[in-house]
């Protein structure tokens, strides 16, 4: 994998006495650095150029559990968000941060330690209620651990919580941090996998599926529980074989025993993304196919093509091994019927379902 | 009150009158003060006929270089076209009208007697940039010809005066094209700008046609080989040469063509769809339609009826209907 080229260091005053700062500085080694306040993002920021080779630190002082806004009009699986980051050093074609993210560059909160201890107070105060939560959602969960340890901190907290579980989702092969761990509990390493075709040339920056799949297995062997999103899923020419030989690999390098879940969705896009997608990735054929405006008002595939997808790729997972933990991620109750065979009804449904799993893992 | 540009009324008073051949003065590219593009001078003509020259147009001397038209760029056309053999101008030193001042002379005059077409816009913005700061450009001229203060209003205008050619430019500035398909243009090679051009123009796309045809089109190409390469797929040619239908008919024709290559199993299923329909005789009054893109799970029924008796006569008739049972999303195994 292609390591986070990291050219210059923008440090916000309020930072400069955190001990994130003084772990990533002191991995960095010798990188220009400027002191930012917190109004150089947006008018440095180019729309759709997110300056990924400049690592901002600084102050978060929102909310640093929340959960995921899903959309009322699909199913949703109750997700909370873990916001450590914002942007990744990873440049996917697809990605929705593209979009989302006003302010650019690769930007790290510093004060982890102290929004971790809220949001661990929250999960405390409700413990019949189960969290699931991620750092993948607004970041790759990985790809900057080297730098800033968020497994170190992490992964003990919530390793005690008999209410949560952590999700630390990738597309890196950086487990380094987690196999030092101490404690594997309640923790899910899970890795967004595609077809080989998809990551060569949609996922730049990104290691090839195997890497990711031998990563996922030597987690596995030590300890881990992992899960997989096969999300975005791409209509592209020979994407069935290009996921079954994804799914080959799976068979060839996993322990199916060990994996909580594995979800299913397809590319789905803010309409003002196309835009920044061709401007950015001229080279991509992800807009190839048909793209109809969902009832969320994001771009989506044409309701048969997502079901042939899904349809196809649970074929293929559950002929390897039937109890997969397989979910849709924000489809409707006629597309899980059509291409899981069941539906869990509605989103609480779901919720109830992936809670299922954690007991069943974790207890 | 602040002002834009120091107000210097004083170089008009070192102005010397002159009379000119005007067809000294009209340079094969528009002069630095232009803001004229475009537009019939035909009213303007038939002024000059009536009453003859009532302003004097304006001019700046540069030095050794050729005399500047500062104000009266289109008067100066117009007695041209009409065989005038001078115009009386006014002619100032450039040492009392710096450039730009007269660019802001210019402006104002042209703002305070008629509005701006796009392009014209643009190419005065691109002046007004060359002399003052973009963001004094976004927030003091551009609201002055009613436009957002946005960066990005202001680098499209400012590209298409910099970069359109040819029928594209002609088309912007008498609005038979609209400046969202300009930009659109813009994104695409040169070469390719003036073709696309062509075929807006030729099948007298409007404004809404154009915006779909250059988005079916831009999806299109990275699979088609470039966009010359989609409108073959979709026989652009033998379309231009049918002689079945009318102009509207082939812009039609020709954007449900693009469709279909772009959406080849949306519209299958629309089609299918309708066909089932329209197989089922509904009654008249009653109406069934899919949902948009076929995404809600649920199909609508509408039924218009004057009193119950007539809603009752509808539900009889639907209720033999057995093919309704059959309705289904026609992607799905057996649909005809």
């Amino acid at each position: 994998m292609r390591r986070a080229r990291i050219r210059r260091v923008l440090l916000e005053p309020e930072a400069l006495s955190e001990g994130m700062t003084a772990r990533v500085l002191e991995g960095l080694g010798p990188v220009p650095l400027s002191l930012s306040t917190e109004g150089d993002g947006p008018e440095e920021g180019i729309p759709g150029s997110p300056g990924k080779d400049t690592l901002h630190l600084l102050v978060y002082h929102g909310d640093f559990l929340k959960p995921c806004p899903g959309t009322r009009e699909y199913i949703c699986c109750g997700y909370q968000i873990l916001n450590l980051a914002a942007n990744c050093p990873l440049d996917c074609s697809y990605c929705i941060l593209q979009a989302y993210m006003n302010r650019p560059f690769l930007r790290v909160f510093t004060n982890v330690e102290e929004g971790l201890e809220r949001a661990l107070s929250l999960i405390d105060a409700e413990p019949g209620r189960i969290f699931r939560v991620g750092t993948g959602e607004f970041t790759d969960s990985l790809a900057l651990d080297p730098l800033t340890r968020w497994t170190q901190t992490l992964l003990p907290a919530f390793s005690t919580r008999k209410n949560a579980v952590l999700e630390l989702k990738t597309k890196t092969t950086r487990i380094r941090g987690l196999l030092g761990a101490p404690v594997r509990e309640r923790i899910i390493v899970s890795w967004s996998l595609n077809s080989e075709a998809i990551a060569g040339r949609e996922e730049k920056g990104a290691p090839g599926i195997e890497a990711r799949i031998r990563a996922a297995a030597r987690c596995q062997r030590e300890g881990y529980v992992t899960g997989f999103h096969f999300d975005p899923m791409i209509e592209h020419p020979g994407w069935e074989e290009g996921y079954a030989r994804t799914v080959a690999l799976m068979k060839r390098h996993l322990d199916p025993r060990k994996i909580i879940w594995i979800s299913l969705g397809s590319l789905r896009f803010m309409p003002g993304l196309k835009a920044l997608l061709r401007r950015r990735h001229p080279e991509s054929r992800i807009l190839d196919s048909e793209f109809i405006l969902g009832m969320d008002g994001k771009m989506r595939y044409f309701k048969p093509i997502r079901m042939d997808l899904y349809r196809t790729l649970a074929r293929l997972l559950r002929g390897w091994y039937e109890d997969l933990g397989l979910y849709l991620c924000m489809e409707s109750d006629e597309i899980w019927q059509d291409g899981l065979g069941w539906s869990p009804g509605d989103s609480a449904g779901l919720s109830g379902y992936l809670d299922g799993r954690v007991r069943l893992f974790f207890g | 009150m602040q002002r834009d540009t120091p107000l210097r009324a004083v170089a008009l008073e070192r102005a010397a009158r002159v009379d000119i051949d005007p067809g000294l003065l009209i340079p094969e590219t528009p002069g630095p003060y232009t803001m004229s593009e475009g537009g019939s001078l035909e009213t303007l003509c038939a002024s000059l006929e009536a009453v003859g020259l009532l302003c004097p147009p304006v001019l700046r001397t540069s030095g050794k270089g050729p005399v500047e038209i500062v104000l009266g760029y289109r008067r100066i056309l117009a007695l041209k076209a009409l065989g005038a053999r001078t115009v009386s101008c006014l002619q100032v030193p450039g040492e009392a009208l710096p450039p730009v001042e007269a660019l802001c002379m210019a402006f104002y005059d042209n703002l305070a007697t008629r509005s701006f077409n796009s392009l014209e816009k643009g190419m005065v913005l691109r002046r007004l940039c060359a002399f003052f700061p973009e963001r004094h450009v976004i927030d003091v001229f551009m609201p002055r010809l009613g436009l957002p203060r946005r960066p990005e209003t202001l680098h499209v205008l400012t590209a298409c005066d910099a970069h359109l050619e040819g029928p594209a430019r002609g088309a912007l500035a008498n609005g038979t094209l609209s400046l969202d398909s300009a930009r659109r243009l813009l994104e695409a090679e040169a070469g390719e700008r003036d073709m696309l051009t062509d075929v807006i123009l030729s099948f007298r796309l409007n404004l809404n046609q154009q915006a779909r045809f250059l988005e079916l089109l831009k999806d299109l190409a990275p699979a088609e080989g470039g966009f010359r390469g989609a409108l073959d797929a979709v026989g652009l040619e033998d379309l231009r040469g049918d002689l079945d239908l009318n102009l509207p008919q082939k812009a039609d024709a020709l954007l449900q063509r693009l469709r279909h290559r772009r959406y080849p199993r949306l519209l299958q299923a629309e089609e299918a769809f309708r066909r089932e329909v329209v197989a089922l005789d509904l009654p008249k009054g009653v109406k069934i339609s899919a949902p948009p893109f076929f995404e809600s799970p649920s199909y609508r029924m509408e039924i218009l009826f004057r009193d119950g008796r007539e809603l009752m006569r509808h539900l009889q008739t639907l209720s033999r209907q057995e093919r309704i049972g059959a309705l289904r999303d026609p992607w799905k195994p057996g649909t005809p």
